[in-house]
């Protein structure tokens, strides 16, 4: 117990700093091995099935310590979430938070206290560095239900969970985005807005900002973040080129003060894009591109199936093969200065039951 | 060889026409492009509006000319359209085949099984009359009024069919037109993205037949995006329809369908193997089991995807795998999709975290899966799931109307369960080995299709027939109870 304990506020010291994106590529390794080292650890001490898994597949803490293979670390494919394998020991006090079910099926992640204060010091730990300052006076307008109502599902969990850091109203009730109050609250406000909400919905705020805000010259200080699906009604993308540009057309601000965030219920964390636009992976977060036939990794840039082991996860084995394809440029200085693993998630894999008449079962 | 497709193995670029009513026309500037994974370009001819409308005003005449057939002209044009379909194999081989083979993503081994089994079909005259003394309750039901009980009955043509088609099986889709030519309907069908140069090959072969057989004249074949409006309405010219396909393809075409026109729906279904190892021989099992789960990549309603093992799987293992890389052998899986790989590898990991005993080829893999409540999907790719079962008792819960067909070996396992397995909704029990290859009088998803596909006109006797109902005539005063009178 002490030993998890020390390794617990080692984490937490991390999700402290304020240099975590300004690393040197060594120090950043070191530090990222270091946290997953402690993670794994924790998670096969916990998760009698996930320990079983390992030791049929060979894989122990002192192996990793060992060769220092991240990679080698057994994943989870994200649909075991679907299947109920995700669920909670009796007795155990989580939250199960649950994915929306687009991709057929919903997973079911139970999160315990550890889980959801660690996924909140690493978003604030993210948004102070790539939102430039956690202590500017922002307003977060949240085009999504507030926690209480958005309850377990995740995404809106996300959305809402920068309430917890900045003060924050929430424009969705009942399932019913109320445009109206959402461009009155930016047009009354003279502080910065932050405004938080899935593609679709902000492209509808934006419209109706525009047309609010006819005629009033000001200049605000706004930022908008995307989270969610690039889908809308029929299937059709939203094209981001398009996509940023309205938005920066119609609120009058720079594209790179639009930013799109990355998360998933399997995974605790969000990764946020900088101002160049590139997802910059926090040092408690591993990711890699892995062949789709084989599930070996792949080089830097190449394309495949995202594999994650994030560190903040403890209610559950938080290393995930998942449903995107995408790829990591490895250890990159991006334009913005930072230097790091830059993630692209690119699509989901296409549900079986596109490709034929087989029915999937 | 304008419209005409292109079949050059080594064009990157095939330019798919489409056929208004029998006349082949190239793709314009308007051209729809469809890019495959490995970086084939298909330009295909955009359907418009104005090819429905002439559909629409050929109607009457068409249907006219069609009605004048008889199942002799019908079955000599398409023995005919057989014929020349299998005499242009070799060149299809060396063009259309490796063309189909890069849009399905199937082997060309496979395909080339499939087009040889679509010729034979065609070919076989015989096959149509059997079709209609099962499906039509009679080989003349469309050419001459038959005596059914007090009424003579013949059947006709319902007048246009619309056919959503998918791209896994070529042989479906050529099955389909066929099914409406057969019963000497006009027919509209929308191709699949992922197979539609076979359907036009077809079109081309019987063209070359007879480009003015009425049979011809009535056919019309195309593409369009599901977002283009030009699908509703064409959709709604269906006097029937018949949709193949997943959940999502089927539903969208079905809300577009005209109210009273029968919608006849293949798919999606699942189906599965049942054996019984102690009563038979694990190398011909294994050979006719690794042939079904690989053909068609799984992606077949036909293709079995668990299999409930009586008897000791010990025995099967080895002559499994092996008939399994035969089979990889013979027809390799192709496909360049990162999406039906990444399928395949999520269900390895599941089974690996389980603990479930995985056996992996390059192209296949078997799980060993003690519970089949615990798989709850199915990645498809030559991927199969065993069940152990004590008894064979044990298959019937998990059957449900979602299965069509069930593969047995031996064949005589299937007497004593197929009322418990019918009762569960499934549509099929073949011998394990022949889901492929359907056997005389066959149903097809529970459906005698022919049926919905024509219309059945009576002619009913006058009062004065007794037929075997009365011994005398009306009394005259009840035969006036019939009517309103003063």
């Amino acid at each position: 117990m002490i030993e998890a304990a020390r390794s617990d506020s080692k984490l937490d010291g991390v999700l402290a700093r304020d240099d975590l994106f300004w690393l040197e590529t060594a120090e950043l390794e070191d530090l990222r091995f270091a946290l997953l080292l402690d993670a794994f650890a924790r998670v096969v001490a916990r998760h009698a099935t996930y320990a079983r898994y390992c030791e049929r597949e060979g894989f122990d803490a002192e192996r990793l310590a060992a060769e220092r293979t991240l990679t080698d670390i057994p994943l989870l494919p994200s649909r075991i979430f679907k299947h109920g394998v995700g669920e909670p020991a009796e007795g155990e006090d989580v939250l199960l938070t649950t994915s929306s079910g687009t991709m057929g099926g919903v997973s079911v992640v139970p999160r315990d206290d550890a889980t959801l204060t660690r996924f909140y010091a690493g978003l604030a730990a993210v948004v102070r560095e790539l939102l430039r300052g956690e202590n500017a006076n922002a307003l977060i307008l949240n085009l999504g239900p507030s926690a209480r109502e958005a309850r377990a599902l995740w995404i809106s969990y996300v959305m809402a969970g920068a309430a917890v850091l900045h003060p924050s109203r929430s424009y969705v009730r009942d399932g019913v985005l109320d445009i109206e109050r959402a461009c009155a609250d930016l047009l009354a406000t003279s502080d910065r807005a932050v405004v938080v909400g899935p593609p679709q919905l902000l492209l509808e705020f934006a419209r109706a900002a525009s047309c609010a805000m006819a005629g009033d010259h000001r200049r605000r200080d706004v930022m908008v973040v995307s989270i969610g699906g690039w889908k809308v009604r029929g299937g059709e993308t939203i094209a981001r080129a398009a996509f940023q540009a309205e938005i920066a057309s119609s609120l009058r601000i720079s594209e790179g003060d639009i930013r799109d965030a990355f998360s998933m219920v399997e995974l605790n964390s969000v990764v946020l894009e900088c101002e160049s636009h590139r997802k910059h992976l926090p040092p408690w977060l591993h990711a890699r591109a892995r062949d789709p036939r084989t599930l070996a990794v792949l080089p830097t840039g190449e394309e495949g199936i995202l594999a994650y082991l994030d560190a903040t996860a403890a209610s559950y084995p938080g290393f995930v093969l998942s449903d995107d394809l995408g790829s990591v440029e490895h250890a990159v200085r991006c334009s913005c200065g930072r230097t790091g693993d830059l993630l692209t998630v690119t699509r989901r894999v296409k549900r079986v039951e596109a490709r034929g008449c087989a029915l999937r079962m | 060889m304008a419209g005409r497709l292109a079949t050059t193995p080594s064009t990157e670029l095939v330019n798919v026409p489409k056929v208004v009513l029998g006349r082949i026309v190239a793709p314009d500037e308007d051209a729809i492009i469809i890019r495959t994974a490995d970086g084939l370009t298909l330009r295909l001819a955009r359907f418009t509006d104005g090819d429905l409308v002439a559909i629409a005003s050929a109607r009457e005449q068409t249907l006219s000319a069609l009605m004048d057939l008889d199942i002799q002209d019908t079955t000599l044009f398409l023995a005919a359209v057989g014929r020349a379909w299998l005499g242009s194999l070799e060149t299809a081989r060396t063009g259309v085949l490796e063309h189909v083979s890069r849009t399905t993503e199937l082997p060309v081994e496979m395909l080339a099984q499939d087009y040889r089994a679509i010729g034979h079909a065609l070919s076989h005259r015989a096959y149509v009359y059997d079709l209609f003394a099962v499906e039509l309750g009679d080989e003349w039901a469309m050419d001459e009024w038959r005596r059914v009980q007090a009424s003579t009955v013949r059947a006709y043509p319902r007048g246009i069919v619309v056919h959503g088609l998918v791209g896994n099986t070529p042989v479906a889709g050529i099955a389909s037109i066929a099914r409406g030519l057969i019963t000497r309907n006009m027919n509209l069908a929308k191709v699949a993205a992922r197979d539609p140069l076979s359907p036009m090959f077809f079109a081309q072969v019987c063209a070359q037949v007879d480009s003015e057989h009425p049979l011809v004249r009535g056919l019309s074949i195309g593409y369009w995006e599901h977002s283009d409006p030009v699908g509703e309405r064409a959709t709604c010219l269906g006097d029937a329809v018949c949709l193949w396909g997943g959940d999502e393809g089927i539903a969208a075409m079905r809300a577009n369908a005209r109210p009273g026109a029968p919608v006849l729906e293949f798919g999606p279904k699942r189906s599965l193997a049942v054996i019984d190892l102690d009563a038979a021989d694990p190398e011909v099992v294994a050979m006719r089991l690794a042939t079904e789960v690989s053909f068609y990549e799984q992606e077949a309603c036909v293709s079995p995807q668990r299999l409930f093992l009586k008897g000791d799987y010990e025995r099967l293992r080895d002559p499994l795998r092996r008939f399994l890389d035969i089979a990889a052998q013979c027809a390799p899986k192709v496909t360049a999709e990162p999406d039906a790989h990444a399928h395949v590898s999520f269900a390895r990991l599941e089974a690996a975290y389980r603990g479930w005993p995985l056996t992996c080829g390059r192209d296949w893999t078997i799980i060993e899966a003690p519970d089949p409540n615990d798989v709850r999907e199915h990645p498809l790719g030559r991927t199969l799931y065993i069940h152990s079962v004590g008894s064979l008792d044990e298959v019937a819960e998990h059957l449900d109307e979602t299965v069509q067909t069930v593969g047995v070996f031996p064949w005589h396992i299937a007497l004593p369960h197929r009322d418990a397995w019918a009762r569960r909704g499934i549509a099929r029990i073949v011998e394990l080995g022949l889901s492929r290859h359907p056997r005389k009088g066959f149903s097809h998803d529970g459906l005698r299709a022919l049926n919905s596909l024509v219309r059945f006109v009576s002619v009913e006797r006058p009062i004065d027939h007794y037929y075997k109902y009365l011994d005398e005539p009306y009394a005259e005063g009840a035969e006036r109870d019939l009517f309103f009178h003063d």
